[in-house]
């Protein structure tokens, strides 16, 4: 069962004892959901610069190394770059370099810059919250934050506890994977997809068995919650309890005083 | 009546802590019973042991106990509670524990604490009662200190007690275990063990699945299924001495089948059955008590236990000729593989200075193995022992070359990588890999892709088959998933044999099987590298007939054959050489004989010597006697007894 050498890193919860790892999920859940709101809604590169201040402060007390930052932001980075080159030309007014019938506009690199800078910040500040919050932890918060949806059907509990055993099934499963790569490679198998044509011949030896594997332990599973009493969300306590405290009260009200600022000092300038 | 029935004195009336009353099941309608007018009690404080062969119902019991299952027809009774009312059915599966064989499938939290508490949010306990009984637990079970841990992270042994953990918080009243021990080494096994004793001290009625007769003999009585009927209830030793065991497709309590082998033809009942009892015998056999006459008589005699297979396969028994385990310079060479022995082989792989680690350069940096010298010759068949994570699996992934070495030299017969087909490698639990629609194809996969078709392809996949002791007409067309574990461990082990590697490298080709189907196993392996190796290994002397297992194509040279394993027994039977293993170098290598009985270098590594050895240390052998296997100990004996 122990296959050694596994090599694909797992989650990105950094664990650490900074003012935000220590605040409330649902504290930072809000905030970032607040973020992303206020993004949108502010006008002009004041806001902007606010919003990028304030997270680098936040970014800045978490003390989660730059190159995390980095990895989280890499995924996402031709479509950062695309965004900017399209606004860039396609955006009208005047123009600042020529290429044939485009060009690109002083307005659309300013266009290009705010967009992309806002879908940086966008995906930083998600970054942020994996990083600083336990998966456990971010689960709660969900739940807890879905709870007043149970009321028009949303099973809440049932969606938290989906996520708690895929956050606890993935690594098994990714070890498993791991493990049958090695074996059907022993076996001689070619498992990379460089010829189109043999797909099936790559894909197959590893998604045929992790099903086998997947479903077993699904069945497994299920027998073992009911034997220890699971019965739904009825009548259910916890075990964690969320408890927002004084630096949640603290950094609540900072949030609301920096995303008021970000969001108030575009349209006084304007006015 | 119950043990703890008759105990409890007369007048006072004890409700047993589980009650089958003439109970029937089936799963479906058009299949026979599952189980049929079964009758038996469990008392409180009481250890049941259930024995039975593959399908004889000891699952479904399990799943009776608690009402995941309901009789068709009878009654299931927990502490005087039906299991078919339904306002029983939350209080009876707070107060019964079940626990299964896989401990990765009944862990539902993302860290321990939370899998802990799984069961008492349920529930509905009190946050705070909650606190405390998890704390509690965690304590019991050794387990604190690693509240925030993610159970993918903890070892096999401390998953097992997690699992136990997450049932024991709920306070049950009964346990079931379905086969608790099967995933684990021998020294996990005996922690579970104890931990179920302490239960039972308790007041804790336990209800214990197992295919490990040594286990079965540890409870209070027995009970042994046959097609889902009762065979047996009473007892556990006189289920042995009495015979009863052999009408069942079960295995042979270790010590009694080092008995038998031996003490020879002595009545069953004379048998010892423990290890403690064989030590009273082979004592008293000296001291001329009129014990069972101690006749050492060579063993290998087809009647070992129920099984009907010999216990020893020819020419594996002779292990190490005693020339080779006594006349050597003694002292184990850590290291520094093979000092020049008394026969030079040629190696097949050759390990300088390796060293392999994980995850270099970041926080999850682990070390895999450390400065490792080993020379794995041509025809040998080698054992890599060691305790968990000691690097066994690393070493084999390395050996085969599956695993890059951080640094180092490895040479395959000279050459700087292995030349195509020359090393196969089986991983653990390799059934897990089978992915095609029948038993042939499945085989047929590695020699495919090797270019190997038509009559050719048919001959190889009718070898490898044949190899592992499956027929190609019966097996060939079945679909994989429907054959038993044991077979369809044997048709991945085929799968690799197909490609008729001149070394063969397995991990744990045991593990998980049931002690009959690990046997059987064994002794293909053990046969498969005695065809050539046996011709290998007495170079100087006969060469070995080897044409009736002769490579596949007619290819030529010896068998290698390398193994892990965490049974010793089963290293001491088919290895010749040894590789002990300690958090990642060599802490000793050298024929099998020497480095297993070498006590103090064992208990070093964490493992236990194989049964032999302690027996024969018990008798007073020393090291230097060599004794780790059954015909060892009757030789030792007979040598001795002289004086």
């Amino acid at each position: 069962m122990s296959g050694p050498g596994l090599t694909i890193p797992i989650g990105q919860f950094i664990p650490g004892e900074s003012p935000v790892h220590g605040l409330d999920p649902r504290t930072k859940l809000v905030a970032t959901l607040a973020f992303a709101v206020a993004l949108f809604a502010i006008e002009g590169w004041s806001g902007v610069g606010i919003l990028a201040a304030g997270l680098a402060v936040v970014l800045a007390l978490a003390g989660v190394p730059a190159v995390y930052l980095w990895r989280s932001l890499r995924p996402l980075l031709i479509l950062l770059v695309l965004t900017f080159v399209i606004q860039a030309f396609s955006f009208p007014g005047e123009p600042v370099v020529g290429l044939g019938p485009f060009s690109i506009t002083r307005e659309g690199l300013s266009r290009g810059g705010f967009l992309t800078m806002r879908l940086g910040m966008l995906l930083v500040s998600s970054a942020a919250l994996t990083l600083t919050t336990a998966p456990v932890a971010l689960t709660d918060g969900i739940e807890w934050l879905l709870g007043p949806l149970r009321r028009v059907g949303v099973p809440s509990h049932e969606i938290a506890l989906m996520m708690t055993i895929a956050l606890r099934f993935i690594p098994t499963l990714l070890r498993e994977l791991d493990d049958l790569i090695k074996a059907q490679k022993a076996r001689g198998a070619d498992l990379s997809l460089r010829d189109p044509r043999r797909l099936a011949d790559a894909v197959l030896p590893l998604v045929v068995p992790l099903f086998v594997l997947s479903f077993r332990r699904a069945d497994d599973l299920a027998v073992a919650m009911t034997s220890r009493c699971y019965r739904g969300a009825v009548g259910r306590t916890r075990y964690r309890e969320l408890k927002a405290g004084a630096g949640d009260m603290l950094a609540s009200v900072a949030l609301v005083v920096w995303f008021v600022a970000a969001l108030s000092v575009g349209r006084l300038w304007g006015a | 009546m119950t043990i703890a029935q008759e105990t409890a004195g007369a007048g006072t009336l004890v409700v047993p802590a589980l009650c089958f009353r003439g109970v029937s099941f089936r799963y479906r309608e058009d299949r026979p019973l599952a189980l049929d007018g079964l009758d038996f009690e469990v008392g409180r404080g009481e250890l049941l042991a259930v024995v039975g062969g593959n399908g004889s119902g000891k699952s479904t019991l399990a799943r009776l106990c608690n009402g995941l299952l309901e009789p068709a027809s009878g009654e299931v009774l927990v502490d005087g509670r039906n299991t078919a009312d339904p306002d029983s059915l939350w209080p009876i599966r707070s107060n019964v524990g079940l626990l299964f064989q896989d401990p990765e499938d009944q862990i539902v939290g993302a860290s321990v604490e939370d899998d802990v508490a799984f069961g008492l949010e349920n529930l509905g306990v009190p946050r705070d009662e909650m606190l405390r009984r998890v704390a509690d637990v965690l304590e019991v079970v050794g387990l604190a200190g690693e509240e925030a841990t993610e159970p993918h992270l903890l070892s096999g042994g401390q998953k097992q007690r997690l699992a136990l953990a997450g049932v024991l918080v709920l306070e049950p009243t009964l346990l079931v275990l379905d086969e608790p021990t099967s995933m684990l080494d021998a020294a996990g096994r005996e922690e579970v063990l104890d931990f179920v004793r302490a239960l039972t001290r308790r007041g804790v009625g336990v209800v214990m699945i197992t295919q490990h007769m040594g286990e079965a003999l540890e409870a209070d009585r027995l009970l042994a299924l046959d097609g889902g009927r009762r065979a047996y209830l009473g007892d556990a030793r006189s289920f042995f001495s009495l015979g009863a065991f052999k009408e069942l497709p079960l295995g042979t309590p270790p010590a009694m089948a080092l008995a038998r082998e031996v003490l020879g033809e002595v009545p069953l009942a004379d048998l010892p059955v423990t290890e403690d009892e064989l030590v009273g015998v082979l004592g008293g056999a000296r001291s001329g008590e009129g014990a069972p006459p101690g006749r050492p008589q060579s063993p290998g005699g087809p009647d070992i236990g129920s099984t009907g297979t010999p216990a020893v396969s020819p020419g594996v028994s002779q292990g190490v000729p005693p020339d080779v385990t006594q006349g050597l310079p003694q002292g184990v060479s850590p290291g520094g593989g093979r000092a020049a022995g008394p026969q030079a082989d040629r190696p097949v792989v050759t390990l300088s200075a390796v060293s392999v680690v994980y995850n270099r350069g970041t926080s999850l940096e682990r070390r895999g193995l450390e400065a490792v010298d080993l020379t794995i010759e041509e025809g040998s068949v080698t054992a890599v022992l060691g305790a968990t994570a000691s690097g066994k699996s690393t070493l084999l992934q390395t050996l085969a070359g599956l695993l890059k070495p951080t640094a180092g030299v490895r040479e395959w017969s000279g050459r700087a990588r292995p030349l195509a087909g020359e090393v196969g490698m089986v991983f653990q639990r390799p059934e897990a890999q089978l992915f095609k629609g029948t038993v042939w194809e499945d085989v047929a996969v590695a020699p495919r892709l090797r270019g190997v078709e038509g009559a050719a392809l048919e001959a190889r996949v009718k070898w490898a088959m044949s190899a592992v002791g499956l027929d190609v007409q019966e097996f060939g067309p079945r679909a994989p998933h429907g054959l038993s574990m044991g077979e369809r461990r044997r048709v991945a082990l085929a799968g690799i044999m197909s490609l008729d590697p001149a070394l063969l490298v397995l991990d744990e080709p045991g593990a998980g099987l049931d002690p009959l189907a690990r046997r059987h196993l064994i002794e293909l392996l053990a046969a498969w590298a005695a065809g050539e190796a046996a011709g290998a290994r007495s170079k100087a002397g006969v060469r070995g007939d080897g044409t009736s297992r002769g490579r596949a194509d007619g290819a030529s040279g010896p068998r290698t054959l390398l193994l892990s394993t965490h049974d010793m027994d089963e290293a001491a039977e088919v290895a010749d050489r040894v590789v002990i293993l300690r958090h990642g170098r060599i802490e000793a290598t050298g024929p099998a004989a020497r480095v297993l009985s070498d006590f103090d270098t064992l208990e070093r590594a964490g493992l236990r010597p194989p049964l032999a050895a302690q027996v024969a240390r018990r008798l007073g052998a020393r090291s230097v006697d060599a004794v780790v296997e059954g015909k060892g100990l009757s030789q030792w004996l007979g040598n001795r007894d002289p004086s």
